[in-house]
């Protein structure tokens, strides 16, 4: 098994939110450094959106990494529903006031008043459609404060929207959209991400027309991509061990990626 | 767990269904073009079948009695020439059974006749005074029969290459005696007149100023210029626009020695539509190079 060609690139492309994994892409690296510089900027909110698979994850990552060496940088990924245990993590992360005690939302403020930062604190919030509305509205009030500053991901669905108009629509002074991928980037990010893991050979397997499939079975979506690609060396894994006769070393067949669509439910027999 | 076995039957079945509407498609494809072509294929022999049946059996023999009776009265005028009178015979012999059926379409074009207005229809008639009794019995001389021949033999390359014109053969009976059955040249004017009898039965029919003008223009061709003056006369009552109609009209009233009408005819027609192709006819026709 270890001896497997396949095994590596199949874990490189196994779905984990790790910065260390960050592909810098064209598109990818100007969103990235404008949501870095709409952080320096006196902004109250900046709302980070997009369809499920396009980064934001990924990209709020890479910020939390890039900037906490700098100032006070808190990440939460998953969100934190309830509204006083919301509050006390983020004494807890902020300020460092660990408490047992409840913390409402007057007494956090009081509490926030007693510190004082260089750089306003940066509260990052991933999945931020997940949160109800009441404590979006404490989010928002918060930000207003000026005493933190929120960069917040959504979703960017129908009913996300509505909340964002409802919540931020005066409070968010920068929105910053991601799209997925174009074919051209999306081979790309594929060829960068093997090579990344030192599989040059694998990368080198890749063409045109394979990206192109790729393309028109994930949408460009990255989190598809890494799901059919996991999927895809995995089957190549497998034909490596029972039917090596059957593995094309020089190049990925078409057959191989449909295979793995279907693996993958991209698509239906 | 990975089945790869299972996965290679699902992208079989995928792909065959992803090639099932090319497939089908392309076949539909085939079926289509082969439908058209035989189609085609169908429609050109059964038109080259009925012409040459048209040719072979049905045209003869009319039109030789007819121009039998024609040429009777116009015997005591005409010139003898020889006449292939073995081949003549052999072709009536032939079609003898047939000849009641040519002889319809020529009364039918007498019954169209009658919608054509008094003045340019009833005048070639009542010159020719033939009825349909007469150009049934009467009988030909070999006088006529060669004088015909000696016409035919001049009209011929016209009527060869204007094979549409073929209406003219119950016209030729009616208006203008001169034309005697030959053999080769019946058959040839017969179909002819079959063909622009259905057009003329068509435009009585719907009135379409497309039919009219094209059998105008066959008369004109044929240098029938009453009918064709007829005929464009009906077309410019349906449709007062088609300057075509207006040039035949005047054309025709030109070759038939009336000039005065005819330029009254296209001064009128200019004074409405300034069209520069009826002033130059105009001045043709001034100038007698029509």
């Amino acid at each position: 098994m270890e001896n497997s060609l396949f095994s590596k690139p199949k874990e490189v492309f196994l779905d984990v939110v790790n910065a260390k994994d960050y592909i810098q892409l064209d598109s990818v690296s100007t969103i990235y450094q404008s949501l870095k510089d709409s952080v320096k900027k006196p902004l109250k909110m900046i709302l980070l959106y997009g369809r499920p698979g396009t980064g934001k994850s990924m990209l709020l990552q890479k910020l939390y990494q890039d900037l906490s060496k700098h100032q006070k940088v808190i990440i939460y990924h998953t969100p934190l529903v309830d509204e006083k245990e919301f509050l006390r993590s983020l004494a807890r992360d902020v300020y460092a006031y660990n408490t047992d005690s409840e913390i409402n939302f007057t007494r956090f403020n009081e509490l926030s008043n007693h510190y004082n930062f260089d750089t306003i604190p940066l509260v990052l919030l991933d999945e931020a459609q997940l949160y109800s509305s009441a404590l979006m509205e404490k989010i928002r009030l918060l930000s207003d404060s000026r005493k933190i500053k929120f960069v917040i991901t959504l979703h960017k669905t129908e009913k996300e929207d509505i909340i964002a108009k409802e919540h931020f629509q005066t409070r968010i002074w920068e929105s910053i959209e991601l799209k997925n991928s174009s074919c051209a980037e999306l081979k790309i990010y594929i060829q960068k991400k093997l090579m990344k893991a030192n599989c040059f050979d694998i990368a080198n397997m890749f063409d045109d027309k394979n990206s192109k499939l790729i393309h028109s079975l994930t949408e460009g979506n990255y989190r598809y991509t890494n799901k059919l690609l996991f999927s895809l060396f995995h089957i190549l894994h497998w034909y490596e061990e029972h039917q090596p006769s059957k593995v094309n070393y020089q190049h990925v067949s078409n057959k191989i990626i449909e295979m793995a669509a279907l693996d993958s439910g991209f698509i239906n027999a | 767990m990975l089945n790869v076995q299972e996965l290679e039957r699902q992208w079989f079945r995928y792909k065959l269904k992803s090639y099932i509407p090319k497939i089908a498609l392309f076949t539909l494809l085939v079926i289509l073009s082969i439908i058209v072509l035989l189609f085609f294929l169908d429609s050109n022999s059964s038109s080259n079948n009925s012409s040459h049946i048209s040719k072979v059996s049905s045209t003869p023999t009319p039109v030789s009695e007819e121009k039998k009776s024609v040429t009777k009265k116009t015997s005591a005028t005409s010139t003898p020439v020889p006449l292939h009178q073995e081949e003549a015979v052999a072709v009536k012999k032939k079609m003898n059974i047939q000849e009641r059926l040519v002889l319809q379409p020529s009364l039918n074009f007498i019954n169209s006749l009658q919608y054509m207005p008094e003045e340019s229809v009833q005048k070639p008639l009542e010159k020719k005074a033939l009825t349909k009794e007469a150009l049934i019995k009467k009988p030909t001389t070999t006088k006529e029969s060669e004088l015909k021949i000696v016409e035919h033999k001049n009209i011929k390359p016209v009527i060869e290459k204007n094979t549409q014109l073929e209406p003219e053969k119950d016209a030729l009976v009616l208006v203008s005696q001169k034309i005697a059955p030959h053999t080769n040249f019946t058959i040839n004017v017969q179909e002819e007149e079959t063909d622009i009898q259905d057009v003329i039965k068509r435009f009585h029919n719907n009135k379409n100023t497309k039919l009219s003008l094209f059998v105008a223009k066959r008369f004109y061709a044929l240098k029938k210029y009453k009918y064709a003056y007829n005929y464009a006369l009906m077309t410019n009552n349906l449709n007062s626009d088609i300057e075509e109609s207006w040039l035949i009209a005047a054309k025709s009233l030109s070759k038939l020695n009336k000039k005065d009408k005819a330029i009254s005819l296209l001064t009128q027609y200019i004074d409405n539509t300034k069209s520069v192709q009826a002033t130059m006819l105009l001045e043709q026709i001034k100038n007698g190079s029509l």
